[in-house]
């Protein structure tokens, strides 16, 4: 059993990887095509799905999705919705480890072959999402004590930078009143995504209850604001379109002085792979826990544990298969496209889960009336 | 615990495994040669051909010692990827951009074209973002020749002159790639770089600020005009003013300067910028021998402010008169102004004709250890 303080952390990972995501690139394509607007409708929205999301879960204390699903639907429809969702969240790791070998071969060791960068990471990832869940969620507690601080203090280099030009920012601020799309919208609510991993983490949680939902939302808007704006402060309104990694590239142009390294880049990296890391391993953790309930897979009884372990390896190479396939099979643009189908694909379903869920609870009222 | 074990070993066994993979491709330090600067001149054969210069430091045991030793490689070439490969055949160990922080632009090429090779700079992974342009005169060969007596490790004095860790001077306008970048692409702002001057005995003068239209160098400032220029781009300006007091000789030292600007457009036809220069001053040089009482300084800020002015106004209008931007009032006409499609359009029409407003507050704080 766990305190409800995991919860914010668990947010807190999916707003510190957006960075990885793609989502500020998706920001900045749109700046002058109703980025902003699009946040600020986004800001809402998201809050609101995560407050719903938390409301409806807390009526099954102790349950995962599995659970509520494999209890109310029919075994194929319950089985397939799970399978897709796990196979889902599993698609935003690919996403994130595809990005990141990427980045590391960009920006850090150009000679060693992608692959095998991959394969370290995977040899991580694999292993550490078998742990149980409560293990994970303290090895993110400890992962963001390191990672978040520094994170601050980068994003405090950026805006107190005498280069970072506000006139920039102001550009931007006035392209306020454009026409908001959906593609935009789905990428700023990335932010709040964080808190579909209770769909599996609930089991573990005791009383599970969210208070201060604002200090989340504040942090969200913080997080959406570096995202967008300290790319444009010092790459420019017109040239931080230009760059393939914004983040990076803003990185790139901190200088530490006073310092063992001189250049933020690899304090950022470092920081980043740790993210990249532990948010794969939550994804893998999370997406493997769906499939496996998609399959019925209980963990009850010292027979169907064997047969669960077994499973999961099954699993996890399938993982490990499917990202080292599409790392060669996808280049930059394609990445890129990938992401963005992501994003799209995982607002929607968003909607989908919640509606799920309101009617897990009407109908577990109607069965708890009737009997 | 046995099982516990035989797993550990294993992940070993794996993370050994991919670390002797990656060393196949990965080269130890000391079959690296270092680059630290590039230099770019138009070639006197061919218009289509550039000499592209290589300063390679070559590392050797302490640098406290001083013995220094670089290596100055010029190749001539159409492109620059095919001048350092042509370069590779030409030493024995692996090229390496990692440490290069300097790109020199030639005076004749600079007042060409420099976009092919800033988007080089920009493009290359191993590039850093934080690269010192400038312009160098004559060529940029001569510059990367020069090797000053103060410098300890090759190539650094050029990189400790044009960042702020080593001298602190006036004159010096500090830029990065990324800035440079950034105003190239930006509407309303326009690029510019310190010059470089190879002087007598192998001393690197850097004293004069070079405003470019976009890619090509226009006009290059006076040293006067480039500390003026100075004062107004950034904050905390450290330099001297001097004047004369009835004839006699009075030098201010700065501690604190801070110049903004606002953009009065009412009433038509008659727009003006308002700039606003405060400067904290402690006195530093006087030729009167008499102790100075508070109305003499009062009085002495008077003429300050008075002689300040009138040199400010002249340099922005004669920066006016270029026709360039390098203050970036453009993008604040358009980050106040929401009218997206035709704002340019408009500060296009004011700018030639628009006014300068300087008023300058001067206080001298101090007058030093003696009254």
């Amino acid at each position: 059993m766990v305190r409800n303080k995991y919860f914010y952390y668990l947010f807190l990972l999916n707003a510190t990887i957006n960075l990885i995501n793609y989502v500020p690139r998706i920001l900045i394509q749109d700046r002058f095509d109703g980025a902003l607007i699009s946040i600020l409708i986004a800001i809402p929205i998201g809050s609101l799905l995560l407050y719903t999301f938390t409301k409806l879960i807390q009526k099954f204390p102790g349950e995962g999705l599995p659970e509520i699903f494999n209890s109310m639907m029919p075994a194929w429809i319950s089985g397939v919705l799970l399978v897709l969702y796990g196979l889902g969240w599993y698609f935003s790791s690919v996403i994130t480890l595809v990005s990141f070998v990427d980045i590391t071969n960009r920006y850090v060791s150009p000679d060693v072959s992608p692959i095998i960068v991959l394969i370290g990471f995977l040899v991580v990832v694999a292993l550490s999402a078998r742990l149980d869940s409560e293990s994970i969620l303290y090895a993110l507690e400890m992962i963001l004590y390191m990672t978040v601080p520094i994170i601050m203090y980068m994003a405090w280099r950026v805006f107190s930078n005498p280069y970072y030009s506000w006139d920039a920012v102001r550009q931007i601020i006035t392209h306020l009143w454009d026409i908001p799309n959906y593609r935009t919208v789905a990428a700023a609510t990335y932010i709040y995504t964080g808190y579909i991993n209770m769909v599996v983490f609930n089991r573990i949680f005791h009383k599970f209850r969210v208070k201060h939902i604002w200090s989340i939302v504040i942090v969200s808007i913080l997080t959406l604001a570096v995202s967008i704006f300290a790319p444009i402060g010092l790459l420019g309104a017109a040239g931080a379109g230009e760059h393939v990694y914004p983040a990076f590239s803003t990185a790139d142009s901190l200088r530490i002085r006073y310092f063992i390294i001189e250049r933020m880049i690899y304090v950022f990296y470092v920081v980043y792979m740790c993210l990249s890391l532990v948010n794969s391993i939550v994804h893998w953790h999370v997406g493997k826990e769906l499939i496996l309930g998609g399959f019925r897979l209980k963990s009850d009884k010292p027979e169907s544990i064997r047969k669960k372990r077994k499973v999961e390896w099954w699993v996890l190479a399938a993982f490990c298969v499917i990202i080292l396939a599409s790392s060669m099979a996808i280049n930059q643009y394609s990445l890129n496209d990938m992401a963005i189908v992501f994003l799209d694909v995982r607002f929607a379903g968003e909607f989908l889960l919640i509606a799920l869920l309101f009617y897990a609870v009407w109908r577990r009222r109607r069965r708890r009336k009737r009997a | 615990m046995n099982m516990l074990k035989r797993r550990l070993v294993w992940v070993l066994c794996c993370s050994m495994l991919t670390l002797t993979l990656s060393g196949c491709e990965f080269r130890d330090i000391d079959l690296r040669l270092f680059v630290v600067s590039i230099g770019v001149d138009v070639s006197e054969k061919s218009p289509d051909l550039y000499n592209f210069s290589f300063k390679i430091s070559i590392p050797s045991g302490d640098p406290k010692t001083g013995e220094e030793k670089s290596l100055l490689i010029t190749e001539e070439s159409d492109s620059i990827a095919e001048a350092i490969r042509q370069v590779k055949s030409k030493v024995d160990k692996e090229l390496d951009f990692g440490h290069c922080k300097g790109v020199m632009y030639g005076e004749a090429y600079a007042r060409r074209d420099i976009s092919k090779i800033e988007d080089w700079t920009v493009r290359r992974r191993d590039m850093q973002l934080l690269m010192y342009p400038a312009v160098a005169i004559p060529t940029a060969e001569e510059v990367l020749r020069a090797e000053p007596p103060t410098e300890r490790i090759a190539g650094n004095a050029i990189f400790l002159a044009l960042s702020e860790d080593g001298t602190e001077s006036p004159f010096i306008t500090r830029t990065y790639s990324f800035d440079l970048a950034r105003r190239m692409t930006e509407v309303g702002e326009d690029p510019v770089m310190p010059v470089v001057e190879v002087g007598e005995k192998n001393v690197l003068n850097i004293n004069k600020v070079a405003l470019m239209d976009k890619s090509k160098v226009k006009v290059i400032l006076t040293k006067d005009e480039t500390r003026l220029f100075n004062l107004l781009d950034l904050r905390n300006l450290s330099t001297n003013f001097g004047t004369r007091v009835d004839g006699e000789l009075i030098e201010v030292n700065t501690d604190r300067t801070r110049a903004s600007y606002k953009i009065v457009t009412s009433p038509k036809g008659q727009e003006a910028i308002h700039f606003r220069v405060r400067i904290q001053a402690t006195l530093e040089e006087k030729e009167d021998i008499k102790l100075l009482t508070p109305e003499e300084i009062k009085k002495i800020e008077g003429i300050y402010n008075k002689e300040l002015s009138k040199a400010i106004t002249d340099v922005l209008e004669k920066i006016r008169k270029t026709g360039r931007d390098p203050l970036g009032f453009g993008l604040r006409y358009g980050g106040t102004h929401w009218n997206n499609k035709t704002e340019m359009e408009e500060w296009a029409a004011i700018y030639p004709h628009i006014k300068f407003n300087v008023s300058v507050k001067l206080r001298i704080k101090s007058t030093g250890y003696k009254q």
